[in-house]
This record gives C-alpha cells, sequence and structure tokens, in this order.
C-alpha cells in the first residue's frame, strides 16, 4: 500500500478535532437531518475543547434549534441548558430589519413617528435574500470582534468563539448566503470607485460641512465593511479555517443534489472533506423482521455503494434512523457520539430505542 | 526504499487535489447518478465547464473516465498554488479589468432578488471596460453603444470599433451627399417656381386680388401651391431617403448613437418611464433621422423666402 491510498475513517474527527476551524457549514436537501447533524457536531465540538465558547447559528427561516434542543433561543446568544460552552443563536429577519430601521432612525431622523420607518420595515423584510444577508451580517459582526484588538470593542458582551457552525437552509439558500461575500466585495468594490469618481462633483454641489462629514463616514463606514466581506470571503476559502459539511440520505435524489451542492462549493473554493449520509436502517433480512425495513435497506445499501464510489476521498459518516426523535440536549448527546465512532449495528445496535421520549 | 511518510498536511493536500480533479468531471458524475438511478433527465453543468478547467488542478482531459478507475496522474512537483489574488480573481473576476465570471452575474442576479434591471445596472463595470450595460453607458456616454463581450479578445474589439467607426463614416458621407442633392433640388424647383411665376406672393383669394396688383384672373399660382409643390418633393424626398437607410444600412447604426435613445435607455432602466410607453418613444424617435431632413429642408424653405422676399423689395 503506497502512502498515497489514505484509509478515510468514517468520522467527523477531522472536523471535531481540528485546532483550527472557525466557520463550520452544515448543510444539504431538506429534511435529511441538517439541524440534528449541525447540533451533534456542535455538542462534539463544546465537549472536545470545554475550555472554549462554541456558537451555533441557526440560518434557516424556518429555525430548529430551539425544537432540537428543547430549550427556546432567539436572536442573540443563548447558553445551552447543560452545556456551559455551546451557545445558540436563531436569526430572526424581522427583528434584524427593525434594529437596522431603529438605527438609521436614530441617526437621520428622531421622528418615532415617521411613517417612512414603518414602510421600509414591510419593504425590507420581505426582499428574496434578506435572511441570507442578516445571517452574513451577524458573520461580520464575530469576525469584527475577533479581529480586533483586546479592548478595543465597546460591547463588553463580546465574545470570541472558537468555532462557529451553521445549521444553514435548505440547498438553494444556502448557496446564496455562500456567493454574498463575492457578491458584496464586487459591489461594495464598485460603489467605492463610484464614490471617488463622484465626490468632487458631490463636494461641489454643496449641502455644507456636516453633509460633506456625514458622506465622509458613510464612505469610511463602507470601506471598514469591504475589508471585513474580504476578511470573511478569504476565511471561508481557507480549508484550514472553513469546511462544509453536506448532509444526506440513501436516495436517489439526495444523492443527486448532494453531488451537485459539492461540485458547486467546490467552484466557491470551499472545502468540503467529510459527507454524513443520515438515516440508514441497518436492517439486515436475518436479524430484522420488518419487512419494509429490509427492503428499504436494500435500496439504501445500492446508493451507499454508490457513494462509497463517488467519495472515497471523503470521510463518509454513516448515522442510523433511530425509533424515537433525536430532540433534547442528553438524547443528542446519545446520538452525536457516533460522529467519532463509526456506528456498528449491532454492537451499538441498541441506541435505536434507546432515546428518552422528547417532552 | 519508500518515500518519507506524508505529513497530515501533505496528506490534506493530496485529498484536496484528488477531490477536485473528480470534481472536475462534473457533468459527467452527475450524468452517471442519473443513469444509475434510472432517471430519463439529462445532466446540466453545475458550473460554467471554463471556471472548472481553471481550477489550480490537474484535471482529466481527454477520453471518458470510468469512476472505477483512479484518477490520471499528474506531475505536482512544479505546480504552484495559486496566491489568493489568482483565486480571488477566479472567483470574483478583477474590479476595473477583467470581465466578470457568468457566476457572479447570477449572484448580482440573486442579490437583486432575480430583477435582471437592476443586476445589469451594477454588473456593468464602472470604467466601462468590463461588460456593457446601463451603468457603464451612463459613465461614459462617448463611447460606442455596443456592449463589450467578455469572450471577445482585445484585437478583435478594436476591429470591431474600426469597423463600426468605418459604418459610422459611410454613413455620415451618404446622408451628406444626400442632404446636398436634395437641397440643390430644392433651391432649383424654389428658383423656377419664383422666376417662372407672374405673382408668386400673391393670395389665392380673387377679392384679395383685386386690391392689389396681383393678377386678377380667376386661378394663379400662388404661394399655396408652392407649398403643395413643397410637401410632395419632401415626400417623395423622404420616402426615398427612408428606404435607401433601410436596404443600405443596420437601423442600429444610424438610431443608436442617438442620445434621445441613451437617455430613453436609461431613464427606462432607472424606472422613471415605463417599458411600454418607452418602446412607443422608440418607435417615433427611430424616425428620427427622417425628421431631421425634413426639419432642414423647412428651414432652408424659411431662408429662401426671406432672401426673395428681401431682393425683391416687397
Amino acid at each position: 500500500m503506497s502512502d498515497l491510498d489514505f484509509a478515510l475513517e468514517p468520522t467527523l474527527e477531522s472536523v471535531v478535532l481540528h485546532d483550527s476551524l472557525k466557520w463550520v457549514f452544515v448543510g444539504g436537501k431538506g429534511g435529511v437531518g441538517k439541524t440534528t447533524t449541525s447540533c451533534s457536531v456542535a455538542i462534539q465540538l463544546a465537549m472536545a475543547h470545554p475550555a472554549e465558547e462554541f456558537l451555533l447559528i441557526s440560518t434557516d427561516p424556518a429555525h430548529n434549534l430551539s425544537d432540537a434542543f428543547n430549550q427556546k433561543f432567539g436572536k442573540d446568544a443563548k447558553k445551552v441548558d447543560g452545556l456551559a460552552n455551546l451557545s445558540c443563536m436563531e436569526i430572526d429577519p424581522e427583528s434584524g430589519m427593525a434594529d437596522m430601521a431603529l438605527q438609521a432612525q436614530s441617526q437621520f431622523n428622531n421622528d418615532p413617528n415617521d411613517p417612512l420607518g414603518g414602510m421600509f420595515k414591510d419593504m425590507t423584510g420581505s426582499i428574496p435574500g434578506i435572511d441570507e444577508a442578516l445571517s452574513f451580517m451577524e458573520v461580520l459582526k464575530h469576525i469584527k470582534t475577533q479581529t480586533a484588538a483586546p479592548g478595543a470593542i465597546a460591547d463588553v458582551a463580546a465574545i470570541t468563539y472558537k468555532t462557529i457552525i451553521f445549521d444553514t437552509a435548505p440547498t438553494g439558500h444556502t448557496l446564496r448566503f455562500l456567493q454574498l461575500p463575492s457578491t458584496l466585495e464586487k459591489l461594495l468594490g464598485k460603489v467605492q470607485t463610484l464614490s471617488n469618481k463622484f465626490a468632487p462633483m458631490l463636494s461641489m454641489l454643496g449641502g455644507g460641512a456636516a453633509q460633506q462629514q456625514q458622506t465622509q463616514e458613510m464612505l469610511a463606514k463602507l470601506t471598514e465593511i469591504q475589508s471585513q466581506v474580504t476578511e470573511a470571503n478569504n476565511q471561508f476559502q481557507n480549508p484550514e479555517l472553513t469546511t462544509f459539511v453536506p448532509v444526506c440520505i440513501a436516495e436517489f435524489l439526495s444523492l443527486y443534489e448532494t453531488e451537485r451542492l459539492i461540485q458547486e462549493l467546490i467552484s466557491y473554493n470551499m472545502d468540503v472533506t467529510s459527507i454524513v449520509v443520515n438515516q440508514l436502517l441497518f436492517a439486515d433480512s436475518t436479524e430484522d423482521e420488518c419487512k419494509r425495513c429490509v427492503a428499504r435497506w436494500a435500496m439504501q445499501k445500492k446508493y451507499l455503494s454508490q457513494m462509497d464510489e463517488l467519495y472515497e476521498d471523503y470521510h463518509l459518516v454513516k448515522m442510523p434512523l433511530l425509533g424515537k426523535e433525536v430532540r433534547g440536549l442528553a438524547n443528542l448527546k446519545k446520538f452525536s457520539k457516533y460522529l467519532l465512532t463509526p456506528y456498528d449495528p449491532v454492537v451499538n445496535g441498541g441506541l435505536v430505542f434507546d432515546l428518552e421520549d422528547a417532552k | 526504499m519508500s518515500a518519507s511518510p506524508l505529513t497530515s498536511a501533505d496528506k490534506a493536500r493530496v485529498l484536496r487535489e484528488r477531490r477536485a480533479a473528480k470534481m472536475a468531471l462534473g457533468t459527467d458524475r452527475l450524468q452517471k447518478i442519473l443513469n444509475d438511478g434510472g432517471s430519463l433527465k439529462v445532466a446540466k453543468p453545475v458550473i460554467e465547464a471554463k471556471s472548472v478547467a481553471e481550477a489550480p488542478v490537474a484535471v482529466a482531459t481527454g477520453s471518458a473516465h470510468d469512476f472505477h478507475d483512479d484518477p490520471e496522474t499528474s506531475d505536482i512537483s512544479g505546480h504552484t498554488k495559486p496566491s489568493d489574488t489568482e483565486l480571488m480573481n477566479q472567483l470574483l473576476g478583477s474590479v476595473g479589468s477583467a470581465p466578470a465570471s457568468a457566476a457572479s452575474d447570477d449572484a448580482f442576479l440573486g442579490l437583486f432578488g432575480n430583477n435582471p434591471e437592476m443586476a445589469k445596472f451594477f454588473s456593468a463595470d464602472a470604467d466601462g471596460t468590463g461588460a456593457g450595460g446601463l451603468f457603464s453607458s451612463f459613465m461614459n456616454p462617448q463611447t460606442d453603444e455596443t456592449p463589450i463581450d467578455p469572450s471577445v479578445s482585445e484585437e478583435e474589439r478594436a476591429y470591431q470599433q474600426q469597423l463600426t467607426a468605418f459604418h459610422k463614416y459611410n454613413l455620415t458621407r451618404y446622408l451628406c451627399v444626400f442632404d446636398i442633392a436634395k437641397t440643390v433640388l430644392l433651391v432649383l424647383m424654389f428658383g423656377w417656381y419664383f422666376f417662372t411665376t407672374d405673382a408668386p406672393f400673391a393670395s389665392s383669394h380673387r377679392h384679395v386680388r383685386f386690391l392689389t396688383d396681383a393678377p386678377k384672373a380667376p386661378q394663379v399660382d400662388t404661394l399655396h401651391t408652392f407649398h403643395r409643390w413643397f410637401l410632395m418633393f419632401e415626400l417623395a424626398v423622404q420616402s426615398t431617403l427612408y428606404i435607401a437607410l433601410s436596404s443600405k444600412f443596420d437601423s442600429d447604426s444610424y438610431q443608436s448613437d442617438s442620445y434621445l435613445m441613451k437617455g430613453l435607455n436609461f431613464a427606462k432602466g432607472l424606472g422613471f418611464l415605463k417599458p411600454t410607453l418607452v418602446q412607443k418613444l422608440f418607435s417615433v424617435v427611430k424616425y428620427q433621422v427622417i425628421l431631421k431632413s425634413f426639419m432642414a429642408d423647412v428651414a432652408v424653405l424659411v431662408v429662401l423666402l426671406g432672401l426673395w422676399s428681401g431682393f425683391s423689395g416687397l
């Protein structure tokens, strides 16, 4: 066996035990178990590095983190009960836009009854991509925290998280989110170029020193955002800092979409090293009396063998379909263990019916 | 003697290169999945072929590649990893120089909620050297209207520009010759009419003529008659001009230079005018060459009448 024939373990050890990872995206088609997997990854990361802080953000407009942990989360990071170094956040576009409108109002027009404020909120709340934009703004905030000098951040509650895990929306939304850094960088570059061209004309048109100062502040802010966006772009394309974990099931459509997803991620220079195949039945005919499960397992095995061929250079993690919902910290801990240790249906088969009832 | 074992960083790098090399097969892999799944669909490429080919790894080329085979080995000893700047340029296209890739244009489309007018507004390079668009025509109103195709080389572009300039020169020369000929005919017609008519400025009403020195005959040729001659002349001349322009020249070449057309396009792009109204205005504006020619003849006529009245002492 030559040095180039690597045996890749079917686990997520390369993700959980990786020292330098800052961003972990978990995504895939709807209903494959993204939230369960992202929660499991976050839990394992938190348990592997108890001295570090981790943050799990849901960018899916149909948030599920609260249901997964049986605990209410909101737009502000909140610690998970029972796991002190893991926090969760569900980004809410409506309140995010309300905050922005409030900020803009206080800066430019202090009239709380300004009808334009309400119109702004109504309009922007329905813009396609607004969820992704707000999630990305959260990313920029954390980049700012990470790159700022100690003590430079005014917000004393700002925490520097070792790794931020994203429970992403179904594939299309996520790809749009991942395009944002490149798109924004180009857009901001053009805005800068235009502002440089028009600055002399604008100053000629007058508006006074206060107006010019406001313009200067706005341009300075744009420059700052541009550098943060560039930094985000660089980090997302650095395999030492960012990885994407696609989640799929052993079915035709899921396999096809996963392949398309990975091809598109690679075109964005985003690193993909591991794939999670979820909801596997492991129903061997000799041991299982359920004919449906046996038939379905036979179908899954066909696609699994295809995946073994297609993804021989990836860590292909095979996770079982359990008898109950994987909800609550205790159940998630039991389930997430098999992200690091390959699931053996013979040895670990007891897990299928070992979960606590969801409350 | 075996080579020294690879470090984990080397292993990771080799694995990344393998993955990228296999993913470069792109549509083939997708088609295999579809065939194995018994689907009737034909796989569409996820990304443009050129952006896959630009990936900084050795790509399996040439004949059909079976998934069961190992990827073709390539000598990576001399291969250098592209710099961050090169990777960024591959992903984005440089601002202000290389044209945007289809992927980033689509991203613009997505960013603006699939509004193609807004995406076009921003996807044009502000310096006008990228893909053409509304914004580039606003920034550089003097430059050629023809949008620049990013797949066209510099030489081709220069050739196209020279060809366009040549067409414009031809059109200008044609219009000049036509205008000169038309003006000469108009002057001759004017001269023939006024030198052969007894009282060219007489009233067409007989009872008014009785009050003056004008001929008292029941019917005389007057200015009213000349106007009819003039209108018939214009009808013939302008129709000839329109037919000649339509047959000899592409309508874009004698319409696209118009600031009026550019202004209407820009107003439409910004949403100041409805597209249906702009289309109606276009259908009027496209006859502007004819209108200009007619107005020029009217101006010549006014000058001639003024000169005649001055010299004839009316």
